[in-house]
């Protein structure tokens, strides 16, 4: 972390307001991605950034400024991600071994690919929790394996083997829909 | 190395997570063996799949979040007063119990509640009475009833204590909620102001777009 973030955490809990609210233009992005990676929508992501800071700013006079701010923060969103898929899980794509039929036409491929990322981001949102935090955190934020043990309080040895779990789900979840990885290469 | 080995390790292999001792034999096992090469292949593949989703844009509704903190903090203060008001019942029950030297015990299968002073009558014959002369006894019931009496003032300073304890956070709250009301206005203006200029550039932009036809 910055010192610039340092003295922003520390105007905050002085109590100003610009503060804190650029505190939030700065991490909405990165955690809003992060809560889409967990969830597989949009919508569900935007409604748990409001609640992510809306923790951070009820919080904040608790937090003791050690530089790990970042830490705290996600700490957070997985709290809050892992409170909402406890109240409602994602629904399941339906297993079909129908293939995602080759197109040619630029726009058809468009199609594909949009349809592509949207089953990867269903898919992720559907693996389980702990499967599903461990892959986010390492592919889309690409934090070492020991940062996520300081993260999530487990041995990094744990989460390599999750990993490796969520990866060969991944996989096979990919396969029955007809998405084969092995073949896609761009 | 064995393939079922190998393959446990091919994941965090293809993220770079290995030793390069690790490494180095890892890849010569994937060179040589085709099943674990096809397994190693397949996993990048799904590596490519998860690289391409894109995020969507995401924007904290700050407004909402001050109101949201507002209303959390107002519920939150209610609970404190509730949970202040059951205390200080409890302490006035708990002294009263004690001004009135109120007892309650089982005696042959029996709930025996008592209070006031107890009678000689009521004393257990098990127990012998003191044989202190009648100014010796009646020094005893003056020191009993000034420690009642000092056990009472205690817990009326407690509870009053607790009062103005719960007064200065009333306040504070109050403080909080008015700052929030203010940095509201101020971001409703902001937003006004914006939708006006806004407007204006709408309104420029159709203009010139008419001129140009």
């Amino acid at each position: 972390m910055d010192s610039g973030e340092s003295e922003l955490i520390q105007r905050w809990q002085g109590g100003e307001a610009a503060a804190f609210e650029e505190i939030v233009r700065r991490w909405q992005q990165p955690i809003g991605r992060f809560l889409y990676r967990l969830t597989g929508s949009g919508e569900a992501a935007r409604d748990l950034a409001q609640e992510v800071f809306l923790r951070v700013y009820r919080s904040g006079s608790r937090y003791r400024e050690n530089g790990a701010f970042g830490r705290w923060i996600y700490r957070i969103a997985l709290n809050v991600a892992r409170d909402a898929a406890r109240r409602s899980p994602p629904a399941t794509l339906p297993l079909t071994t129908q293939e995602v039929t080759a197109r040619t036409s630029p726009a058809e491929a468009l199609c594909q690919q949009k349809e592509a990322d949207q089953i990867v981001a269903q898919l992720v949102a559907e693996l389980p929790e702990p499967l599903r935090s461990v892959l986010v955190l390492r592919h889309y934020e690409q934090m070492s394996f020991e940062e996520i043990a300081r993260l999530s309080s487990t041995p990094a040895s744990t989460l390599k083997s999750r990993f490796a779990a969520a990866l060969q789900q991944l996989r096979t979840r990919l396969q029955a829909l007809g998405l084969r990885p092995e073949e896609n290469e761009t | 190395m064995n393939c079922s080995h190998v393959r446990e390790l091919l994941p965090v292999l293809l993220y770079g997570d290995v030793s390069a001792a690790d490494k180095i034999h890892l890849e010569k096992h994937v060179d040589e063996c085709a099943a674990c090469r096809r397994e190693f292949v397949a996993l990048q593949g799904v590596r490519r799949l998860l690289g391409v989703a894109a995020p969507p844009n995401v924007q904290v509704d700050l407004a909402r979040l001050y109101r949201a903190s507002a209303v959390q903090a107002g519920r939150r203060q209610r609970d404190w007063r509730r949970v202040a008001l059951l205390a200080a019942g409890v302490a006035a029950l708990v002294a009263i119990m004690a001004f009135l030297r109120f007892e309650a015990h089982f005696q042959s299968h029996q709930l025996v509640l008592r209070w006031g002073a107890v009678s000689a009558a009521d004393t257990s014959p098990s127990i012998p009475a003191p044989t202190a002369s009648g100014v010796g006894s009646s020094l005893l019931v003056s020191r009993q009833a000034q420690g009642l009496e000092d056990e009472v003032q205690l817990l009326s300073k407690l509870i009053h204590a607790l009062a103005d304890d719960l007064q200065e956070q009333d306040r504070q709250h109050r403080l909080g909620a008015a700052e929030l009301l203010t940095r509201l206005r101020a971001i409703e203006q902001q937003s006004k102001r914006r939708y006006v200029a806004l407007e204006k550039e709408i309104d420029t932009l159709y203009r010139l777009s008419q001129k140009g036809e």
